[in-house]
């Protein structure tokens, strides 16, 4: 899921202004293959184990000495726009991973990564509402 | 989900067709037969007869081992419930009344094993909740001869 220039962007009670997009990648961990003695290939595929990444890219316009505090959980909710004009919302519970700054001519971006959390380990980490 | 239906199907026997006393305990997933050693049991004369029966030669066999057959693989269920009934349809075959359960076993391509008795039934890890319930396992069946 990839988010281009969200409407708004909020993790707990904070506005994260200026973000350039926002991702949600799925990863696998712990994949089952079993295979039979039919043949070669795996009879049996499945992924139990699955991590919710997130992305969030933000513009930083100067000094920014407020940043969120790693393992720090909250709600993180994106209001995605479509094409039709819809608005979507987009919620994860996820806890803060990492936070880096980067620099370049074009300008600053702060990139914070998170992690994705379900309280009871079935419910899916992100719900999209609306549209 | 619809290629995975049409492999298994929800109830009954799909694509794996091995059967131990008749029943389908494994067809849920796939799995391998692994077929054991067979072998005679083999002394050396001057153990059966004594120290000094002769000078060393020859042997003497007193039978043959038992034949044991080890199944692989993973049992697989759509629900808690319905893994739990595969799993304890297994477990089953290993109660003891007045002697093991004894029947023949088939593997997926019509291989037999007559007088087979399940004594051993492992699970290989915890129970994978992902797309659908599953459990790896490990069965091993012998020929009791006794």
């Amino acid at each position: 899921m990839l988010i281009v220039g969200p409407g708004e962007v909020r993790f707990g009670g904070r506005v994260w202004a200026r973000v350039s997009w926002v991702s949600v990648a799925q990863e696998g961990e712990g994949v089952v293959a079993e295979w039979g003695d039919e043949g070669p290939h795996a009879a049996f595929v499945d992924v139990p184990r699955r991590r919710v990444d997130i992305e969030v890219v933000q513009e930083v316009a100067g000094t920014d000495l407020v940043d969120p505090e790693l393992g720090e959980r909250e709600d993180l909710v994106v209001l995605a726009r479509s094409a039709g004009g819809a608005t979507r919302t987009v919620r994860v519970d996820a806890v803060v991973r990492s936070v880096r700054h980067e620099v370049s001519a074009r300008g600053a971006t702060r990139r914070v990564r998170l992690i994705g959390v379900s309280e009871d380990g079935s419910d899916d980490p992100v719900a999209v509402t609306g549209g | 989900m619809g290629g995975f239906e049409a492999v298994w199907g929800v109830a009954g026997k799909g694509a794996w067709m091995s059967e131990f006393r008749g029943n389908d305990l494994f067809g849920s997933g796939p799995h391998r037969f692994i077929a054991g050693e067979r072998a005679l049991v083999v002394i050396p004369l001057w153990v059966a007869s004594g120290v000094g029966f002769d000078d060393g030669e020859g042997s003497v066999a007193l039978g043959n081992r038992e034949v044991t057959v080890t199944v692989q693989g993973v049992l697989v269920a759509s629900s808690e419930s319905a893994l739990r009934t595969l799993r304890e349809d297994v477990e089953a075959e290993t109660v003891y009344g007045v002697g093991p359960l004894r029947g023949t076993l088939e593997d997926n391509h019509g291989r037999e094993w007559a007088g087979m008795s399940l004594v051993r039934y492992q699970e290989t890890g915890a129970v994978r909740r992902g797309r659908r319930w599953s459990v790896g396992y490990e069965a091993l069946f012998r020929q009791i001869t006794s």
